[in-house]
């Protein structure tokens, strides 16, 4: 594969896979900055091996596995810096819209991130790629080399986890 | 009877088979217990998705930009090598792996070398089968003629019982007896 037709691959690559890992990223990591430089790093490893790959699906998932381990290495590395200001700093911006509603909002936010929080990785990782990554079981599958069955299993426990530290009524939805 | 907790979050996904779907929607459209689980489902995946989210959309434009000028600055920096001056990257386990083997080998060589050098080197033990040795040494069509072979018998009564001398003096003994 020559440098041009590997650029343009590798732009076909990104345009396809970045929508998807940059949302995973950000909703393990909370950090829209911290997000980009991880899709930032796991595409230029994509880059260096991306003739490597028998098919889009097989680069696919592997980024995501790459964008999901440096995700979750960051939020460690985090916690263990105990940098709370942070979090804060880059806490997401919400409309102009201000009242009660805006703050009820707010606090859901606040509470389902702190929930998904307190899930493990191997229960959080599944449930992102789900709800922010859109991905079906078998990507999930795929992506992080389990079986759909195992998924499915886990998807339900961090469910599960999440009913338990968001009970009904406790959380407002918009 | 209701379908467990599982079944029900996994219909939520869309993730059954048709025929499971079915029985499955038939079943929470009349039971109120699995309605309100469907909406529990529903509570946390909205309540998930509550969140204003970023302009990914920019997001995807600017990294685009970031890699484009690390891969440049990187292919300008790196000259084309070609595969023997290439470096190779081993993982931790195949390094130790490839170390062990080579321990192993090596020690085997070693050991092997220094038993066969032991073997060839040690002198005649007192186990030797004196029969064999001198059959071998004079063989069946022997060139040596009995009578024409003469062994100095040291002049002293204490012989050496070991080694050659024990040859040559079983060889004498044979050749003053008249045996093979």
């Amino acid at each position: 594969m020559d440098d041009k037709t590997k650029k343009d691959y590798f732009e076909k690559l990104y345009n396809e896979i970045f929508p998807v890992v940059i949302k995973v990223s950000y909703h393990v990591t909370k950090d829209m900055d911290a997000a980009q430089d991880v899709c930032q790093d796991a595409f230029i490893k994509l880059y260096h091996r991306v003739d490597t790959f028998q098919s889009v699906e097989d680069a696919k998932y592997w980024l995501i596995r790459v964008v999901k381990n440096l995700s979750f290495n960051y939020l460690e590395h985090e916690k263990v810096k105990n940098r709370a200001f942070d979090k804060i700093k880059h806490k997401p911006s919400f409309s102009d819209d201000t009242g009660e509603k805006e703050l009820l909002k707010k606090d859901a936010v606040e509470k389902v991130n702190q929930a998904l929080d307190q899930l493990p990785e191997n229960l959080k990782a599944p449930l992102v790629l789900r709800e922010f990554g859109g991905m079906n079981y078998k990507e999930i599958g795929a992506a992080l080399g389990i079986s759909e069955s195992n998924v499915k299993i886990r998807i339900f426990r961090a469910r599960e986890a999440l009913g338990k530290l968001l009970p009904v009524g406790e959380v407002y939805v918009p | 009877m209701c379908p467990d907790v599982e079944i029900l979050s996994s219909f939520y996904d869309d993730e059954l088979e048709d025929s499971q779907k079915k029985v499955i929607k038939t079943h929470v459209d009349s039971c109120p217990h699995c309605q309100k689980k469907m909406a529990e489902l529903g509570l946390i995946s909205s309540a998930i998705n509550a969140e204003e989210e970023p302009d990914f959309k920019m997001a995807q434009v600017n990294t685009w930009n970031k890699i484009m000028n690390i891969i440049d600055q990187e292919d300008q920096k790196l000259p084309k090598v070609n595969f023997w001056q290439r470096r190779f990257q081993i993982s931790f386990p195949a390094a130790a792996a490839l170390v062990a083997a080579f321990i192993v080998v090596l020690s085997l060589s070693v050991v092997s070398f220094y038993m066969g050098k032991h073997t060839t080197s040690s002198p005649a033990t007192p186990e030797l089968n004196m029969t064999d040795a001198s059959d071998a040494l004079l063989g069946d069509d022997n060139i040596f003629d009995n009578s024409a072979i003469e062994f100095d018998i040291p002049a002293i009564n204490t012989f050496i019982h070991a080694g050659e001398p024990l040859l040559i003096k079983e060889v004498d003994f044979m050749n003053r007896n008249g045996n093979k």
